[in-house]
């Protein structure tokens, strides 16, 4: 039985790139996966006489020529998916432990690092891949989750052991938390192999470690770790549930979702949809999608980014990222928009936030996780500020670096100047502005909150003056007067609605999108628009479209 | 004397986490063999600070008008074509090097290589990688395209670690064990404590703990390789690789099952205080003991290999312990045009140079069987992501390497090569004087000319 790949259709969609000046820009679109194919570096016991890189030209992965319009090619949707560290914490947790289990902070029971994405979102398939490091980490975790499961637990809080042999409650225990763990009934040849797991560390130890032995193996199986697509298309109910709760969860699915995988409506796209409308309204859905959010406004670094001392105490990082996450729930339970998104007045929850934020914060890009993150020390930054806006929301795409002959930061020459005045050269100079004036008329709109995104009405003495613009974004050019107008703007623009599309796409894809993503981009995209550009409707178009409902082909 | 007694005197040394005095258990297992009298293993240090040094590149046509003030940086004496013993340096040691100046014989500076790999967009973050790699980052420059040469070196070693991967601070990733596949550092010392000297520490019931999770972690790793086969009908054929990376770290780590430390004088466990990682303001008490911790476990022969970062690209401490209030990235974009700041960046490449130094006393320090030390026979190399960090300039990247490497390599010099040269072909040097008979490290045409000349014997 050959492999089975998550095809989709081919077609051609030319995608518009930038240049502001000639420069070494970085390649979107070369895959891990592709260059991985003619061999990685050397393994144990190797005596391959080179470790040379496989370059582009030597990969074996698909061709990815057009056949010509409509015609349907074997071009895979997915790359194989490993979980992230966060969904695979999620799911041994929500495997082994209730969720008012008081032990349930699993993060000490299985602490594995949470990490900075390599590219915009961690769930990008092509940087998850099992290394050395990656398994050390596991197999370490593992190890200590599961004898402490041994020790604490005994089988019969899994499983109903009553007046049988352990051996057949080890048996009744492989087949429930397997099920659970895998996302789908285990093979018997699976089962047969886990059996014999508990079985040869039996004869060596004693029980409790037989059982850790088998959680152990489990939790590590790479059908645990990878959401895998089965040679036997019967399962493939269980597979959309599991696409669709990684989609909006971050973690496997829960019992209601189990059984509409198990009577097999899960396919149903209005089983579907409802489905994937209770989800958007659980917690989890908060803590998946607070994650999208903060990884495509760039905000993964707020947690170690040092600043000044004098809010130690005043305000803390896990109350201001508790706050961030509260204000997308709210869009999410309000009908919001991308409009709401870009404007709403942000009500902080947490009380310290609500005690030494005053002032008015327009749409979530004034929210003080976005504007700390996005600053200096103890400066202001339009750049980074502006080349944020620019990246993720407007372009879908890098900027090309700075030339190679340029200091990044100006030289202290006024201390008195305001940070508008110390950028001065970006728009005089016509080597700079060629990329500057893309990027400052956006930064410069945020000027109205310093370097901890508290609002401020002077800087250095002088009244702050936070007029900006919003250009090269297709439509017509605009000036903005701080963040209202900004956000305004920016969610009236259709590269904007485009772009917010795409990097939603791309987050449910777990790769960056390519030109065979186009009549998907534009179904998503018509839909966003017909349903007045609300964030639930997009999901819900997402969640029921062949992104989770794709099939599989045989491989030739 | 016996086994116990020399574990008596290893405890007393030990003041450690205020764990009940305990007898560490000698497992009788597999011991590797090289570390235990026969050829002295050879040792690779990988050292890495964030975000370049104060150098600028020789062709830079922009500060031609600042080549002399270039000139007094990092090199002492720089003499840009030429070959040179820094005892025959009379001017002053510029200040961010001038702390090595107390092992300087240990030392070879490098002149004129191309970390031609990182010549992309981006590259304080791809630098992290491409140092010891020398590949080219895939996707987005966070993701480091090749093997790394410390984890290449250590691979088939049977130690019970492939690296003694440390950091401060901010998590780095300068070490990786293919493409695509990172190794992120531990910067918490209490961690690294538990996790390298896990069979030193605890009393009888931890030990037999430790024996039991050998015994259940064979069967758990057997039957994975077994699963993963398994897997592969599973799976598309463009992303078998993926399996087979999954499958090498497993097979890896069962090489390691049945290692043990080797007994050795200098295997003693360090004092560790309170310390909190995420205090910016200790860094200096993390990083003294993290490299104890380093020198410790190479000394314990944990493993051949060892890295140690100050940071990653962009991202590091603020050295208030210096009082300074920016971002060691931050300071390596001060122009030449900022004398304050360029003078406060000089003051922070001296601390770091002061623990690298540091360092390389402290394994010279380690004596060895055959009355030489362990820096004898190591080979350190120190680098970061750039030249002139504020341009992002890429080329005329300094290397400072330390250890005799057996004696493979002459130190106390200084070595020039031609502008241009990649320092992909100083990484195959290092792989060739360690036995390795590849002919590439990284892309093949990176390495083309091969070995470097004049460098090792």
């Amino acid at each position: 039985m050959g492999a089975r790949i998550p095809v989709r259709l081919v077609a051609a969609l030319s995608l518009t790139s930038v240049a502001c000046y000639e420069g070494v820009s970085p390649s979107a679109g070369d895959d891990a996966l592709t260059t991985m194919s003619s061999g990685g570096g050397p393994t144990a016991g190797d005596t391959e006489p080179s470790t040379t890189a496989p370059t582009g030209a030597e990969s074996e992965g698909p061709d990815t020529e057009s056949t010509g319009p409509g015609e349907p090619d074997a071009i895979p949707l997915y790359p194989i998916r490993r979980l992230t560290n966060r969904e695979y914490s999620a799911s041994v947790r929500d495997v082994f432990l209730e969720p008012d289990d008081p032990d349930s902070a699993i993060r000490q029971w299985f602490p594995l690092p949470l990490l900075e994405p390599d590219d915009v979102f961690s769930n990008n398939a092509g940087g998850l891949i099992v290394g050395a490091g990656t398994f050390g980490e596991y197999v370490g975790a593992a190890e200590n989750f599961s004898v402490r499961i041994a020790r604490t637990r005994g089988l019969e809080s899994f499983v109903d052991c009553e007046g049988v042999e352990t051996d057949v409650c080890v048996d009744r225990f492989i087949w429930d938390r397997g099920e659970r763990l895998f996302r789908r009934p285990l093979l018997d040849a699976e089962h047969a192999e886990l059996m014999a797991v508990y079985d040869d560390v039996l004869e060596s130890l004693d029980h409790e470690a037989a059982f850790g032995s088998l959680i152990a193996a489990m939790i590590l199986s790479p059908q645990t770790l990878y959401l895998l697509e089965s040679p036997d298309p019967s399962l493939r109910p269980w597979h959309v549930a599991s696409r669709l709760s990684y989609l909006l969860w971050g973690a496997p699915p829960d019992d209601a979702l189990l059984e509409k995988a198990r009577d097999g409506s899960i396919v149903n796209p209005e089983v579907l949809r409802a489905e994937a409308d209770r989800m958007i309204d659980d917690e989890r859905f908060t803590q998946a999608f607070g994650l999208f959010y903060s990884e495509l406004l760039g905000l993964s670094r707020f947690e170690h980014y040092y600043k000044d001392l004098s809010l130690d105490g005043v305000v803390t990082r896990e109350g201001m990222m508790e706050d961030f996450r509260a204000s997308i729930r709210r869009q999410y339970d309000e009908d919001g928009t991308l409009h709401t998104l870009l404007t709403d007045e942000q009500e902080f929850v947490d009380p310290a936030m609500v005690d030494y934020y005053d002032g008015e914060y327009p749409g979530i890009l004034s929210h003080p996780v976005f504007t700390w993150t996005h600053a200096g020390y103890r400066s202001t930054s339009p750049v980074e500020r502006g080349v944020t806006v620019r990246e993720r929301l407007i372009l879908c795409d890098n900027l090309p670096p700075p030339p190679m002959d340029v200091s990044a930061i100006p030289d202290n020459v006024d201390e008195d100047q305001t940070m508008r005045e110390r950028l001065a050269a970006h728009r005089e100079d016509p080597a700079c502005a060629g990329c500057h004036e893309l990027i400052d008329p956006l930064g410069l709109a945020f000027e109205g909150y310093d370097w901890n995104g508290l609002f401020r009405s002077t800087e250095n003495g002088q009244p702050v003056d936070a007029s900006g613009a919003v250009t090269g974004a297709g439509d017509e050019d605009s000036e903005v007067d701080g963040l209202l107008e900004l956000g305004t703007r920016l969610a009236e623009l259709e590269s904007v609605q485009q772009c917010f599309v795409d990097q939603t796409l791309r987050f449910s894809v777990l790769r960056q999108l390519d030109e065979l993503d186009g009549p998907l981009r534009s179904e998503l995209m018509n839909q966003f628009q017909a349903e007045g550009l609300s964030l639930r409707a997009l999901l819900l178009a997402i969640a029921t479209s062949e992104v989770v409902l794709f099939t599989t082909e045989e491989e030739e | 004397m016996s086994r116990l007694t020399l574990g008596r005197r290893r405890l007393l040394k030990q003041l450690g986490l205020g764990a009940a005095a305990a007898v560490p258990v000698f497992h009788a297992g597999i011991r590797s063999s090289s570390a235990h009298g026969d050829d002295i293993p050879k040792r690779f240090i990988g050292v890495y600070h964030p975000a370049g040094w104060r150098v600028v590149p020789r062709t830079n046509w922009y500060y031609k008008a600042e080549q002399e003030i270039c000139d007094e940086m990092f090199f002492p004496g720089r003499r840009r074509s030429a070959d040179y013993a820094l005892a025959d340096v009379t001017q002053p040691w510029p200040e961010e090097t001038q702390p090595l100046q107390r092992v300087e014989e240990e030392l070879v500076f490098v002149d004129g290589l191309h970390n031609y790999a990182n010549r992309g967009g981006n590259n304080h973050m791809a630098g992290t990688h491409t140092f010891l790699s020398g590949a080219d980052p895939l996707q987005s420059f966070n993701t480091t395209g090749g093997v790394s040469l410390d984890y290449f070196l250590s691979r088939n070693q049977p130690t019970m670690f492939a690296g003694l991967n440390l950091a401060v601070n901010t998590a780095s990733t300068i070490s990786s064990s293919g493409p695509a596949q990172k190794i992120w550092s531990e910067i918490d010392p209490l961690r690294a404590y538990q996790t390298y000297f896990a069979t030193f520490v605890g009393d009888e019931d931890a030990q037999a703990e430790l024996a039991r999770r050998r015994l259940t972690r064979r069967s758990v790793l057997d039957h994975l390789v077994g699963e993963i086969e398994a897997t592969k009908p599973w799976v598309a054929s463009h992303d078998r690789p993926r399996l087979e990376a999954h499958a090498d770290a497993i097979r890896s780590m069962e090489l390691r099952i049945d290692a043990i430390p080797r007994e050795h004088e200098s295997c003693v466990l360090p004092t560790l205080g309170e310390l909190d990682p995420a205090n910016n303001d200790a860094v200096p008490e993390l990083v003294d003991a993290m490299l104890e911790i380093l020198a410790v476990g190479l000394a314990c022969d944990l493993s051949r290999s060892a890295t140690f970062a100050f940071g990653r690209g962009t991202l590091a401490f603020v050295p208030t312990f210096l009082g300074l209030s920016e971002h060691y990235h931050a300071y390596s974009h001060y122009s030449f045009g900022d004398t304050q700041k360029q003078a406060e960046y000089a003051q922070l490449l001296a601390w770091t140079a002061d623990k690298v130094a540091g360092l390389i006393e402290r394994l010279r320090a380690i004596p060895e069987a055959d009355g030489t030390s362990l820096l004898h026979h190591s080979l350190l190399a120190w680098n970061t992501d750039n030249s002139a960090g504020w341009a992002h300039t890429v080329d005329d990247v300094p290397f400072v390497l330390a250890g005799q490497a057996g004696g493979a390599l002459a130190t106390g010099r200084t070595v020039s090569y031609e502008h241009g040269t990649k320092h992909n072909r100083l990484l195959l040097s290092i792989a060739r004087a360690f036995g390795e008979d590849i002919d590439a490290f990284g892309p093949a045409d990176y390495n083309e000319g091969g070995v470097l000349p004049r460098l090792f014997s």
